[in-house]
């Protein structure tokens, strides 16, 4: 037995230098697809990504609207993991995790494609023709907090020179589809275990607002939370107000 | 001439070292065969001018440097060092994650116990007759009668069955189980693990059996389709309905005529009825 294999062995085609490479890098290919595999099959870019989940999960393709995957212009994330997205006001909003939201007609799709908190999980929201909001959170866990933005300390130091301290401001965030034109200013309260949260909003690109609330117990489910939205135009006159369970479609 | 000079002088062209040292033991090979030669011939030279003379056959060593050089080129040898070290490098990072890999192929994954999740494949006896007793009695086996289409998927009901089990109490439950196949994509693009939360199923009464809702007093429960397993091109999702309405209570599967496995996740639906090859009901 022995002998064959070594006769076999011995009588294997000779490659040249050139066809050694060739076997090499083919070799390492079929290496580096089971590599890629072992680690989940991870595409280069969110869209891809967005776009796998949206198939993968039965959804039609839907209009990507919002990502924060932005190049940071402050560089105060606190995590690599962390991406940005900038109000048009030009606030730079930090939010945990890479998140992708679409919309198909009136429809609204919103993924995470991974998440301290959240893991990654794709949902869709009915639009309803009115505001709609969606917690940037899986229903079933808690609303963490899981955004922040970055304002400069004030003061100065001892020596009279720019305090270069920096606050960070963190909130629980959440995405508002379909705010009526002309909206300028968002209230958000959310009552976690009976504990009030509140916040406000910043308008982003596509009609979308970013909303956020202050810090809480995180005690209930998301889906249980109950909330009240108001939004008001420039002259503080309301425009529109809804209510309801952040579970609620 | 030294014999060692004339090597180093002649493969002193060649960039690549494993290539000048290969080249450099054949020339040391030619240069002892000539001196071999040349011994036999005149037994009585001696061993320097023997070396003398087949230095002086092998030519100019300075020459012979700028052919060899011409020969053979350093990038091929490097590239070749590279890919070498390259497949290495991935074999040994593809045997670190092979237990990852293997999971590629073929998974079972549970939202509960593997164990159980084998058990709870006696539900699905080829006969009647086989049903194993102590899940209780398999009262109708069956499958879908439909495939549904989606994002390039084949969705089927690859088997159902419905049975019967003792309550502590006295009388009986009813369940309904089936496993929901989905097919195609490519082993980087199999239907989502996770959907099992947006399956439910439906009787020809309308009623639906699906999460929490249908939980009796008891505590029993509920549409379960979390426990998946896949290979290469395909992906099943095990479903256990309880059948248990608020208000009605537990439903008798024989009045209830028949049922279908429904997904809904808001943006795609489709739903499969379920016909009985054999039934006792």
């Amino acid at each position: 037995m022995r002998e064959k294999l070594l006769k076999l062995w011995r009588g294997r085609p000779r490659l040249g230098r050139r066809g050694r490479i060739v076997v090499d890098l083919l070799a390492s290919v079929l290496a580096a697809c089971l590599l890629w595999a072992a680690a989940g099959f991870p595409l280069p870019t969110a869209e891809l990504e967005f776009r796998r989940m949206e198939r993968t999960h039965l959804m039609p393709r839907s209009d990507i609207v919002f990502t924060n995957g932005a190049r940071s212009q402050d560089g105060l994330r606190l995590s690599k993991s962390d991406g940005s997205v900038f109000a048009l006001d030009g606030t730079e909003l930090h939010l945990q995790g890479r998140w992708v939201a679409g919309t198909r007609e009136e429809r609204a799709v919103l993924a995470c494609l991974d998440g301290n908190f959240s893991g990654s999980f794709i949902r869709a929201s009915s639009l309803d023709g009115g505001p709609a909001l969606a917690p940037l959170a899986r229903s079933d866990r808690y609303l963490h907090l899981n955004g922040y933005w970055v304002s400069r300390g004030p003061g100065e130091t001892p020596e009279g020179h720019p305090d270069y301290g920096y606050e960070y401001h963190n909130f629980s965030a959440f995405l508002l589809f379909g705010a009526p034109e002309g909206t300028a200013r968002a209230e958000l309260t959310v009552w976690d275990g009976g504990v009030e949260r509140a916040g406000g909003g910043w308008a982003l690109e596509n009609g979308l607002w970013l909303l956020g609330v202050e810090d809480g117990p995180a005690r209930e489910q998301v889906s249980q939370i109950p909330y009240t939205l108001r939004l008001y135009d420039a002259s503080d006159t309301l425009l529109a107000e809804r209510s309801g369970r952040l579970g609620e479609k | 001439m030294d014999r060692t000079i004339w090597l180093d002088t002649a493969v002193s062209g060649i960039r690549f070292g494993p290539d000048r040292r290969a080249v450099r033991a054949e020339l040391e090979g030619h240069i002892e065969d000539k001196m071999a030669d040349l011994q036999r011939i005149f037994p009585d030279i001696p061993p320097d001018e023997a070396r003398d003379r087949a230095l002086a056959g092998m030519g100019d060593p300075k020459e012979l440097k700028i052919s060899l050089a011409k020969v053979h080129r350093p990038w091929l040898g490097y590239l070749w060092r590279a890919s070498q070290v390259l497949l290495a490098a991935t074999v040994l990072l593809a045997a670190w994650n092979w237990a990852e890999i293997g999971r590629v192929f073929s998974d079972g994954s549970a939202s509960n116990y593997v164990e159980k999740r084998e058990e709870y494949r006696e539900r699905f006896p080829d006969s009647l007759e086989e049903s194993a007793p102590e899940w209780g009695q398999v009262l109708a086996i069956g499958a879908g009668t439909e495939t549904a289409s989606v994002n390039g998927y084949t969705f089927s009901v690859r088997r159902a069955s419905l049975s019967r089990t003792e309550t502590e109490g006295g009388g009986g439950c009813f369940y309904l189980d089936f496993t929901l196949r989905g097919t195609g994509g490519a082993p980087w693009a199999l239907p989502a693990k996770d959907l099992g939360q947006w399956v439910q199923v439906r009787d020809s009464r309308g009623r639906l059996y699906r999460g929490w809702e249908n939980r009796d007093p008891e505590g029993r429960s509920q549409t379960d389709c979390g426990w998946t397993e896949h290979g290469l091109s395909w992906r099943e999702y095990e479903g256990m309905v309880f059948l248990y309405q608020p208000g009605e209570g537990i439903i008798d599967p024989s009045k209830t005529g028949e049922f279908q496995v429904e997904f809904d996740n808001g943006m795609t639906r489709f739903s499969i009825p379920i016909q009985w090859r054999e039934t006792a009901l």
